[in-house]
């Protein structure tokens, strides 16, 4: 348990409340979850993961040409016969690797990913990184088990509905920061679940009721009762007691608080996105996606304040017509990413995108043009502090034969630890001292110090 | 500051009034709702003026003295909550005379050391009313208690069991159900539904419903272009009107559970240019179906002839493009099977066929809630969705997909991470090779070909697609679903994808090789962490003579009775029910029962220090069984208080769970018996979890319309079906195989609560005739109880949704939302909005 020796504020009694609540058989919080007292609050870097649901095809979408296989290992084309890549078709991106080629194409609303991984775009250089091989020991192949580990942060954990980015957010809560952390989904995700309260939006534009409903006021001294749903909802002693009184009450406050905040900041506030990102963004085919893109770059530009905002892009799970389906959702992808290039440019070197998906594919394809549960998973990075290039797929870091790597012989085997990725996130885009990093990530500093395998050595993906 | 003084500051004098209710003078049937309101107001009344002074109001409710948190007892929970109220900022009581333990008038730290001293040092227990027993106050001096609803009536239970086994309280309800009795009969009644449902038969009324409002039938009209919303919008009628609530709450319980997808339906079946799920030999069939004349090849004549007949089929100059001599042959029939039915198919017209497969399943839940578990299984096994969904359909002997199999230990049976491994699926995969879907001429249709139609019980099958056929030529259009002359079903045999040019394959696509499940050599383990028993083990022999199709459906048999036998089936299958109707949390439920004596040597002999408690190391160690320790991962989850640590306690199962569990063995899976246990449970049956469990979006919008009483016509249920899926639920459409969750607590974030302002708001006081949802009549409601003054309507839905227990700041908030305006109908469609905004009506 990491307790900070800092200064104890409003966050002191909300901990201590919460250790009674446990006290009363209510609560479940592990010890080495026991987030520490309020932190400084770190720079102002904003963050925009995408979290790629389904187990996207790792080998698919950053190509490893180069293995060329081992003994009865496969290269990639042996492997896959009937959906493989051609690497004519592809991008290279370092003479070992390429790029799917529905991340990249010519016309004007084509994605445009290689270019902005070659740097060609504009004066801003090479701000893409493709992280190949991501995983953790024991890799579990069901999405759902998987799903919970790289958000809560804890393999093996299933229960715990607690995520890394509300850890953090918690951590480093600012009561003077209206919306710190924002999920544009029709749920929340576990990554954003846990203590504090994060609010999930749907559509920016439908924040707001009808004008018969009264909002009314929160309770004050003065008017101990409040009135409308913000005084229904502002009654604090009632907030606790019975189970899930708390949760209600909470989510009522966090909304109509979100309400208020959205109705005087940014719903008077017409946005559009900038006129070269435009294209890429109305390109995209789900609209529930393209939407989703459209507001986090919103909220990130229009929210001085905001630090994490999240969304999903599900559909990966491709058992069969992997031929047809993975293309679709590679070019949605890829111009989401262009679009944001290009919108967030004015806050680039603020900004930090990124995508996550629990695990790979296998390497070799089925028999319905399609590829069943694997291991090492690939992330994107992409932002102004962010080291262009490719992690752990070249010469030096893929071996022939590397395709069929675990013990199985059926998946790439991971080289780095997801939570790796994570502290790099945290520590140096987003500014977390490594003070925190423990509880934040669970007993990280464990695992970097028994770690023999360089699971945890540093990708330095992003400058220090 | 005590919740008194912002009370009273809040000048509520306690006018509850003397309402036209208790005056008489109403209808026999409501004399329910007139006898819970007379009781909750009976302690108030002085000669019925409505006047009277608050605390004397307040000193008659009847409460127990220590029991802080009303929760029914006086415990180590009172002691902690009076603690963290006076110095932590936590919770207060709405009823503090409970809380002042010692009765000096005040609530304080002696209050707490007062419950600990009668708890564990043999002192005096707090003054009467209580601890155990009701009572009212009797000392003039005293502090106020404006709510306990745990004393003097059953209407808090049956609210909260109502909350439970329906989509929520009506009037009619709890009109009838006056008492625990009357309680306990009509959950007997809700069980006892006899036999298969048949709405037609069972329920006229609500197919009637359903027809006119053009849902369950052809989509004409206004869901003509609605097909998915079509289905969401059955499921709403059926929710809120049907008379067998718990029967359609299971049913939408199992259509989620054996979770299938609309759009992945889609996917799979029609836009991949794949095969369109047709078999081989049902295309065979139509081809000579279509060659009128025996010449073995297709003319435009005989093209032409069917095609003017079922203008869906692409007409031939179309078809002919892609023949080679204008005459087509069997082979070529075979492979351009995609261009003939659905390259040309609207994309409308494949959600259409999607939708009523999904249709189809859900009518199979429906008939066997409460039945056995293992129909149901076998019922999604080889429901044609679900054969297609995950990929079934495609598993072949050579080329195996193992998504289904995975799916149906992880997901339908066993739960995630014990009991099978990685090697399990990949055998279980094998057995499922050659499963297949498809279409057949109805003519043709071979009962003793296509298996296993008809339930063990000879009576209908949801695969029984006599009865809901579709038709070959044109069917992407719903309207050739119902065709007599053609039929969708699950059957045996798929050769794997054709070659163009050559013949189908001739073999039937299962993999005839030895096949091994659940063999400890494997490594699974049950979800005590204890190695899986080898008696549980399924061996099924190569089998090189019988290669039929029922001998490949024996195979299934014989994983099925298995799978259905063991006890984490049982487990998981009891602990999703249990989540669905008590708890979400199953570590709040009581463990009286004591550890079981083989569990309990099984523990001790894990617990190599004795000391009482599992930890890694102990946990890891190799044994003979599990070589390679138990699985950290099965540790994690014993470990409730998440401390490292697994006491006994922890890895010990709660006594609703074990009951569950123990009835599933004794009827071999009967639902029925499972849910008979669980809800004539004494638990279930207390006020432990009285509203602990938050609605999700679909029973938040069905309880409205059946609080409320409301009117609807299709475009209202439309623009429903839109409210359900902006506040997150996407049912039929939910992409993950998980399903969407069952848990009530992931139902409630920010976006979930907005919609819900908005839906409540929509229905009961709509700001444009636009924006509304259903037709509802204030002035009703109005005439039949008299509700002529604010305090009457809040009374009113204080009794019918809210038990009774409304808060008292909830009341005089509510009271403020009226607006200014003197019609009384818009005065109460404000109110009615309003209350059905406040935190108690989100949660069940």
């Amino acid at each position: 348990m990491n307790i900070s020796t800092r200064s104890v504020n409003r966050r002191h009694f909300l901990k201590a409340g919460a250790l009674t609540f446990g006290a009363l058989g209510m609560g479940s919080m592990a010890p080495f979850l026991q987030k520490s007292l309020a932190g400084d609050l770190p720079p102002g870097k904003k963050l925009l993961f995408i979290f790629l649901r389904g187990a996207m095809d790792a080998v698919q979408a950053v190509i490893p040409y180069g293995d060329q296989g081992r003994g009865s290992a496969k290269s990639y084309a042996q492997a896959r016969p009937n959906i493989g890549i051609d690497q004519d078709d592809a991008h290279s991106l370092n003479n070992f690797c390429s790029l799917n080629p529905a991340l990249q194409g010519d016309g004007e609303t084509d994605p445009k990913v290689h270019d902005i991984f070659n740097g060609d775009i504009d004066a801003r250089g090479a701000n893409l990184a493709f992280l190949h091989r991501i995983g953790y020991q024991n890799q579990n192949r069901s999405h759902f088990s998987s799903q919970q580990f790289w958000e809560n942060g804890v393999p093996g954990n299933v229960r715990l509905e607690e995520g890394i980015f509300n850890r953090y957010v918690t951590s480093y809560l600012d009561e003077e920061r209206p919306l710190q952390a924002a999920t544009l989904s029709g749920n929340q995700m576990v990554l954003m679940k846990g203590e504090t309260l994060i609010p999930v939006i749907s559509d920016i534009n439908s924040l707001q009721l009808a004008g018969n409903v009264q909002l009314g006021d929160f309770p004050t001294a003065d008017n101990p009762l409040g009135t409308g749903l913000k005084g229904a909802y502002g009654q604090a002693g009632y907030n606790q007691g019975i189970k899930y009184n708390k949760k209600t009450y909470d989510t009522g406050v966090a909304l109509l608080n979100n309400l208020q905040f959205f109705q005087d900041n940014v719903l008077n506030r017409p946005y559009f996105p900038a006129a070269n990102a435009r294209p890429y963004f109305d390109a995209i085919g789900n609209n529930g996606f393209r939407n989703n893109i459209r507001d986090s770059a919103r909220l990130l530009k229009q929210v001085d304040d905001i630090q994490i905002v999240g969304c999903n892009q599900g559909g990966y799970d491709t058992h069969g017509g992997e031929d047809t389906r993975f293309p679709v959702l590679m070019r949605d992808l890829g111009l989401a990413l262009t679009g944001l290039y290009h919108d967030l440019a004015d806050i680039w070197d603020d900004v930090l995108v990124v995508t996550m998906s629990e695990f790979g594919r296998t390497s070799q394809e089925n028999g319905n043009r399609g590829t069943d549960h694997g291991e090492a998973s690939l992330c994107f990075a992409m932002g102004g502090a962010v080291n262009g290039g490719v992690y752990n797929c070249n010469r030096a870091s893929w071996a022939n034969g590397d395709l069929f790597s675990t013990s199985n012989s059926r998946y790439v085997a991971h080289k780095t630890d997801y939570r790796n990725v994570y502290n790099e996130i945290l520590s140096r885009h987003l500014g977390d001292p490594d003070e925190q990093m423990g509880s934040i990530i669970p007993g990280y500093e464990n695992l970097v110090s028994r770690d023999r395998n360089g699971y945890f050595d540093p990708l330095n993906f992003i400058n220090a | 500051m005590t919740d008194r003084s912002r009370l009273d500051h809040c000048g509520w004098t306690g006018t509850r009034g003397s309402p036209p209710a208790c005056s008489g003078g109403l209808a026999a049937a409501a004399a329910l709702l007139l006898a819970a309101f007379c009781w909750q107001t009976a302690g108030a009344q002085d000669g019925g003026n409505g006047t009277e002074n608050a605390d004397q109001y307040f000193r008659q409710i009847q409460f127990r003295r220590g029991d802080f948190n009303i929760d029914g007892n006086v415990d180590v929970s009172d002691a902690l909550g009076i603690f963290n109220y006076l110095f932590l900022g936590g919770a207060g009581t709405p009823c503090e005379n409970a809380a002042d333990s010692n009765k000096d008038v005040s609530i304080d730290l002696t209050d707490g050391v007062h419950i600990l001293g009668y708890l564990f040092m043999g002192g005096a227990p707090p003054a009467s009313p209580g601890p155990v027993e009701c009572g009212v106050e009797t000392s003039a001096s005293s502090l106020p208690c404006r709510s306990y609803y745990l004393c003097g009536s059953d209407l808090p239970l049956i609210t909260h069991v109502l909350n439970r086994i329906t989509f929520g309280a009506t009037e009619e309800l709890l009109t009838r159900i006056q008492t625990r009795s009357d309680l306990l009969e009509y959950i007997d009644e809700q069980l006892s539904f006899p036999g298969n449902y048949a709405q037609a038969v069972d329920e006229p009324e609500l197919r009637e419903l359903i027809t006119r409002l053009e849902i369950g039938s052809v989509p004409e009209g206004r869901f003509r272009n609605q097909i998915i919303e079509r289905l969401k919008a059955m499921l709403i009628l059926d929710a809120a009107y049907s008379r067998w609530q718990l029967l359609h709450k299971l049913t939408v319980f199992w259509n989620n559970h054996f979770h299938t997808e609309v759009g992945t339906l889609q996917q799979n079946f029609f836009s991949r240019g794949g095969r369109g799920g047709t078999s081989n030999r049902a295309t065979e069939e139509l081809f000579i179906a279509m060659d009128s004349d025996g010449s073995e090849f297709i003319d435009e004549a005989e093209w032409n002839t069917v095609q003017q007949a079922h203008p869906g089929l692409a007409p031939w100059g179309v078809f002919n493009r892609m023949t080679a001599d204008g005459q087509v042959t069997l082979e070529e029939f075979i492979d351009q099977r995609n261009i003939a039915w659905w390259k040309y198919a609207r994309v409308q017209n494949q959600r259409a066929v999607s939708a009523a497969m999904e249709q189809r399943e859900y009518d199979y839940f429906r008939q066997n809630a409460f039945g056995n578990f293992a129909d149901l299984l076998e019922g999604s096994a080889k429901s044609v969705a679900q054969v297609i969904y995950l990929n079934n359909y495609e598993n072949v002997v050579s080329a195996p997909n193992e998504n289904y199999a995975r799916e149906y230990l992880e997901l339908f049976s066993l739960g995630v991470d014990h009991v099978y491994t990685q090697r399990d699926i990949e055998e279980l995969a094998k057995v499922f090779t050659g499963w297949n879907a498809g279409w057949q001429l109805r003519s043709l249709y071979d009962a003793d070909d296509v298996l296993f139609i008809g339930n063990p019980g000879g009576q209908d099958f949801p695969l029984n697609t006599r009865e809901n056929g579709g038709d070959v030529f044109n069917f992407p259009d719903l309207r050739y679903w119902s065709d007599e002359d053609y039929t969708w079903a699950f059957h045996f045999g798929n050769p794997g994808r054709p070659r163009r040019g050559q013949p189908p394959p001739s073999e039937d696509g299962h993999d005839w090789a030895r096949k091994d499940l659940f063999l400890p050599l494997y490594g699974g383990v049950d979800s005590l962490g204890n190695p899986v028993s080898p008696l549980l083990s399924v061996q099924i022999p190569a089998n090189d003579t019988d290669q039929t199709a029922a001998a490949a459906m024996s195979e299934f048999d014989n994983v099925l009775e298995v799978t259905v036998s063991l006890r984490d089936c049982a487990k998981f299958i009891s602990t999703k029910l249990i989540q669905l109707l008590v708890t979400d949390d199953i570590t709040a439920l009581s463990k009286t029962y004591g550890m079981p004596e083989d569990l309990q040597d099984i523990f001790d002999s894990v617990d190599l220090d004795g000391n009482g408690r599992l930890d890694a190391g102990e946990w890891s160690e190799p044994t003979p069984d599990l070589p390679n320790g138990r699985p950290p991962a099965i540790l994690a989850t014993l470990d409730a208080d998440a401390d490292g640590l697994v006491t006994s306690l922890e890895y010990q199962e709660p006594d609703m769970l074990l009951d569950a569990i123990a009835a599933w063995q004794t009827s071999g899976g009967e639902i029925r018996q499972v849910l008979r246990s669980i809800l004539f449970s004494d638990e279930f049956l207390s006020l432990k979890f009285y509203r602990a469990k938050i609605k999700d979006p679909f029973e938040s919008v069905v309880s409205t319309l059946r609080a409320l009483d409301v009117d609807v016509v299709s475009q209202d249920l439309v623009g429903m079906v839109g409210d359900i899926e902006t506040a997150g639920m996407e049912q039929f459409e939910f992409s993950d195989p998980t399903g969407e969750s069952e848990l009530g607590f992931d139902w409630l974030h920010t976006v979930g609560l907005l919609e819900r302002f908005k839906f409540v708001n929509r229905v009961a006081n709509p700001p444009t005739p636009r924006d509304s949802r259903g037709s509802w009549n204030p002035r009703n409601l109005i005439n039949r109880w008299r509700l002529t003054n604010d305090d009457s309507v809040i009374n009113y839905f204080n009794l019918l949704l809210f038990g009774g227990d409304l808060l008292l700041p909830h009341q005089t908030l509510s009271k403020a939302s009226y607006g200014n305006g003197n019609n009384p109908e818009n005065r109460m469609r404000y109110a009615v909005s309003y209350l059905l905004s406040l935190p108690p009506f989100q949660k069940q």
